[in-house]
């Protein structure tokens, strides 16, 4: 039997075009992907810095409210948790998403229960990444803190928190480069970001049925987002590495950074073998 | 309950890994002017026989016969189809595909003698699945279009007009196009709907968010929906103001919920449904012309739109 493709007629112009000459359509998919990414992950950090220290908490109650949280919401899919929040509560009439304003700017209902979902999402995975970094720190930097007569929470923000940032911050660029490409599943709830964008110009308008350069093309644009943010995250590293054993010259370069290469300049590091 | 279905998604999931390594198989082969492929072809269909039993047994006579190189799968129809679409695609309580485009499919799969499978697929994309080999046909409620037909061939067999579902009592008072200028409207992804919307397609100079805009109101803003239900559900938790879609399926909407919704008069031009056939099987094609013709000839075409309610969706007078 043979496998039957019809003749497909590429038009690499679409390709170039959607990368190298984008139209405001995409060009404002990529500002929402990105906005709604960097708000979400945001709000997602602070909920999660907030689940880390109730799971950690000496109050029960405390630690049930965070433990129940990092649960339910690592334990459900995002998509289900985007529809519910969005069509589950619109239809019920609970909360329906009416557009809010933003010092004059109007924010689309979807676009909020998009970033909510996201955020509130994002909060329990970063909790667990919160909670490590902050274990990772000796005891006895709280202790001696807390001996000069630093109050818990001054302590918590000025002693621990700022030398956890540094265990922190590796994963947490691993989880805002998911956060870039996971705004992709908003699709479900109509929000215009980048794969939305390009799946509209494969349905319709003058570059309708050219899934094949579309979709690379949007695959070019978060590859292009993702890789930015290797970039920045890699100088926010070595800022939180100053003065550290480990830190500088023996940190992964870009190249390492991108394609997880292994290979250091420091030659100990590199005759030493396993 | 749910076990026949899930069996139904694992039984299809391997009748598509089987086609998928066929695939495989055939690529190595040298192409169709080589000829090998053709040779080997009835050896490789064996092994994809079904069951005798799962032949259709008391159905219609077979009208045409349709050369296994011209299939994806030997001895079967797939057929792609975005469901839900009610009524003309959705699925029944015990989750098997129902409605007058499946009963037209499988009816023209029984008078080809092959066995129809109903591949459910995603609207945007159903074209790219029929010529990338991911079904033989596509019913699926497309209407005829320019753009469409540059990619397949498509086979006339239903009409309907489009219309505007609101919420009972019409709370945002869409009764004429003007009305809609504005509004929020929810419509599904890769339609004629949206194309109208928005001005793409055969609507190019006649978009209706043009047109207010044109007349100085507020474009409509439009939201696209990868899934019609989800466009739907748009409208019933209040984030838009109408749901845009086919008559029939909007009709039916309201005939199932009329404590919800209700249709708002504004009804578009009737445009002509067609089945859609990759271009490069005429043979497939024609067959299914034919299985059609005769489906027409003896009544089991009005039959099944008289089931559904659609007899005035018929083309063939």
């Amino acid at each position: 039997m043979s496998w039957l493709v019809a003749v497909y007629q590429y038009d690499w112009g679409i390709f170039f075009r959607s990368v190298f000459q984008p139209d405001g359509l995409i060009l404002s998919g990529v500002w929402l992907t990105l906005s709604i990414s960097v708000v979400s992950q945001l709000i997602g950090v602070l909920l999660g810095t907030f689940a880390a220290l109730g799971r950690m908490a000496r109050l029960a109650p405390l630690r049930w409210v965070a433990g129940l949280y990092v649960w339910f919401f690592r334990g459900t899919p995002l998509l289900v948790q985007i529809a519910f929040v969005y069509f589950g509560l619109g239809v019920t009439g609970i909360y329906r998403w009416p557009t809010f304003d933003l010092l004059g700017v109007p924010i689309p209902g979807n676009v909020q229960a998009g970033i909510f979902a996201l955020a509130v999402n994002e909060g329990a995975y970063m909790s667990e990444i919160v909670r490590a970094g902050i274990m990772s720190i000796d005891r006895g930097q709280m202790e001696a803190a807390r001996s000069l007569g630093m109050p818990y929470s001054l302590a918590m923000r000025r002693i621990v928190l700022p030398q956890a940032a540094r265990v922190i911050v590796p994963p947490l660029g691993n989880e805002f480069n998911n956060m870039l490409k996971t705004t992709s599943l908003l699709v479900m709830i109509s929000v215009p970001e980048l794969y939305v964008t390009f799946s509209n110009k494969n349905a319709s308008g003058s570059t309708v049925f050219h899934p094949f350069e579309l979709f690379l093309a949007a695959a070019v644009w978060y590859l292009l987002l993702t890789t930015i943010w290797s970039l920045i995250q890699a100088r926010i590293e070595r800022r939180l590495g100053r003065g550290l054993a480990g830190s500088g010259d023996e940190r992964p370069g870009l190249r390492g950074r991108l394609f997880g290469s292994r290979l250091s300049r420091d030659p100990s590091l590199v005759s030493g073998g396993r | 309950m749910r076990l026949p279905r899930s069996l139904g998604a694992i039984s299809l999931a391997v009748l598509l890994v089987t086609a998928a390594c066929d695939s495989s198989i055939s690529t190595l082969i040298p192409g169709p002017s080589g000829s090998p492929s053709a040779s080997v072809a009835p050896s490789q269909s064996a092994s994809a026989q079904p069951s005798p039993t799962a032949q259709p047994s008391a159905g219609p006579s077979v009208v045409s016969s349709v050369p296994s190189d011209q299939l994806t799968f030997a001895s079967k129809l797939l057929i792609c189809s975005d469901i839900p679409y009610p009524p003309q695609e959705f699925f029944d309580d015990q989750g098997n595909p129902i409605g007058s485009d499946i009963e037209i499919g499988q009816e023209i799969a029984a008078r080809l003698g092959l066995e129809p499978v109903v591949v459910n697929s995603i609207f945007d994309t159903i074209i790219a699945a029929v010529n990338g080999g991911k079904c033989d046909i596509i019913i699926s409620a497309q209407n005829i279009t320019a753009d469409r037909k540059k990619q397949v061939d498509m086979i006339p067999y239903f009409q309907a007009g489009q219309s505007f579902l609101v919420i009972k009592g019409n709370p945002d008072g869409i009764k004429t196009q003007e009305s809609l200028c504005g509004r929020t409207v929810a419509a599904e992804t890769g339609t004629t709907e949206v194309d109208y919307l928005q001005g793409t397609g055969d609507y190019k100079t006649r978009g209706l968010s043009a047109a207010c805009t044109k007349a100085g109101k507020k474009p409509i803003d439009i939201m696209t929906f990868a899934k019609d239900s989800d466009a739907l559900l748009a409208l019933q938790g209040g984030q838009a103001s109408a749901y845009f879609a086919d008559s029939p399926v909007a009709g039916y909407y309201v005939i199932q919920h009329p404590e919800a919704f209700e249709l708002s008069g504004l009804t578009l031009a009737v445009t002509k449904e067609g089945i859609s056939i990759p271009k490069d099987r005429t043979a497939l094609r024609d067959s299914v012309k034919r299985a059609l013709n005769s489906m027409v000839a003896d009544g089991t075409y009005l039959g099944i739109l008289t089931k559904y309610g659609l007899q005035s969706g018929s083309i063939f007078k």
